[in-house]
């Protein structure tokens, strides 16, 4: 099975280059035609490759757990409904987590518009990592709210989640010049914030 | 998820410490249910949003149950009267038409039943007059003459 779809995706190139399809991205393509036509569970098919890298980019995005979960919902949903538009020899993951990005700046407005008394309980709002509880945890979340929206999502896709720069721009909708810049701003905020923390352990 | 596809928070200006207490920080649930779960009320997200498109993109001939009985009446009457001045001045229009190729009628069948005044006439012209060769100076001196 393996053998017969390498050697198809070895005759079917990527559109505009000479690089063949992987087995993945031929299986990822099907799932997509299928789900342009209306198939509801190649779309759950796509959901569950791509909700994890998803739930990441928005929680870069947002302050808590709760939000990036709205987030990727509210992602998956655009998606889905702008699905028509999407064309097949494009990269569905680049496309669905700039979708997802922007679900989460939005997010993150009107939270910010909203809740902004409630910035304190937001940012100590409960996460499934048990790690999280202590002051080492609550110091960075100060650290990190006391960051630009910005240059915090720029830090968590890059330190956390391993984008490189040209891809956070991408995501942010920046130039890839002011994703380097705002990472090596964010690290030096980090460092100082924390430094006092660190000589005290 | 750590995928280290650039310098893995730890670069120059890097503090692998605070890169570990981010990573710790942002880290993903694990449990596998979780996602089934969040997988669930994604795609439960997306059937209700197409419920909701579907209850807001209505059939075209659904508008008419908005309009009141009154509403009706009135549009119906504007429509009536409407009708009736287009028919009117159809049938006005018609009648001048009609009127006007019975008279053209009537006047060839009279034309065509009369024989015609000039069969026995005889056409004649007035011969021109020949005026003398001096009759302009004539005109315009008429005392040398």
């Amino acid at each position: 099975m393996t053998s017969v779809a390498l050697s198809f995706s070895a005759a079917v190139p990527v559109m505009g280059t000479d690089r063949p399809l992987s087995a993945e991205a031929l299986a990822e393509r099907e799932l997509v035609l299928s789900a342009q036509a209306g198939d509801h569970t190649a779309f759950a098919g796509l959901v569950h490759r791509h909700q994890r890298r998803a739930y990441a980019v928005a929680r870069s995005i947002v302050l808590s757990h709760d939000d990036a979960e709205d987030a990727v919902q509210e992602g998956f949903l655009h998606a889905f409904r702008a699905l028509e538009r999407f064309r097949p020899e494009q990269a569905f993951g680049a496309w669905l987590h700039r979708i997802v990005a922007n679900a989460a700046l939005d997010i993150a407005r009107r939270r910010k518009v909203r809740d902004a008394d409630e910035l304190p309980e937001t940012l100590s709002s409960p996460h499934r990592d048990p790690a999280e509880a202590g002051e080492l945890r609550a110091r960075l979340a100060r650290a990190l709210d006391t960051l630009g929206e910005r240059q915090r999502a720029v830090i968590v896709l890059h330190d956390v989640e391993g984008y490189k720069h040209a891809e956070i721009g991408s995501l942010l909708g920046i130039p890839e010049g002011t994703a380097r810049s705002d990472l090596h701003h964010a690290r030096a905020h980090l460092r100082r914030q924390l430094s006092n923390l660190r000589s005290e352990k | 998820m750590n995928v280290t596809r650039n310098d893995n928070g730890h670069g120059p200006d890097a503090d692998p410490r605070v890169t570990d207490l981010l990573r710790s920080h942002y880290a993903a649930p694990q449990d596998e249910t979780y996602w089934n779960g969040l997988e669930d009320r994604v795609m439960l997200s997306v059937t209700r949003g197409i419920v909701r498109i579907n209850e807001l993109r209505p059939a075209w001939w659904s508008g008419f149950g908005e309009f009141r009985t009154a509403e009706i009446r009135n549009a119906g009457l504007i429509a009536a009267t409407i009708g009736l001045l287009v028919a009117g001045a159809t049938y006005v229009r018609k009648a001048e038409v009609d009127a006007t190729a019975r008279q053209m009628a009537q006047r060839a069948a009279v034309e065509s039943a009369l024989p015609l005044p000039l069969e026995d006439a005889t056409l004649t012209t007035r011969a021109r007059l020949r005026l003398p060769e001096d009759a302009p100076e004539r005109y315009l001196h008429p005392l040398d003459y």
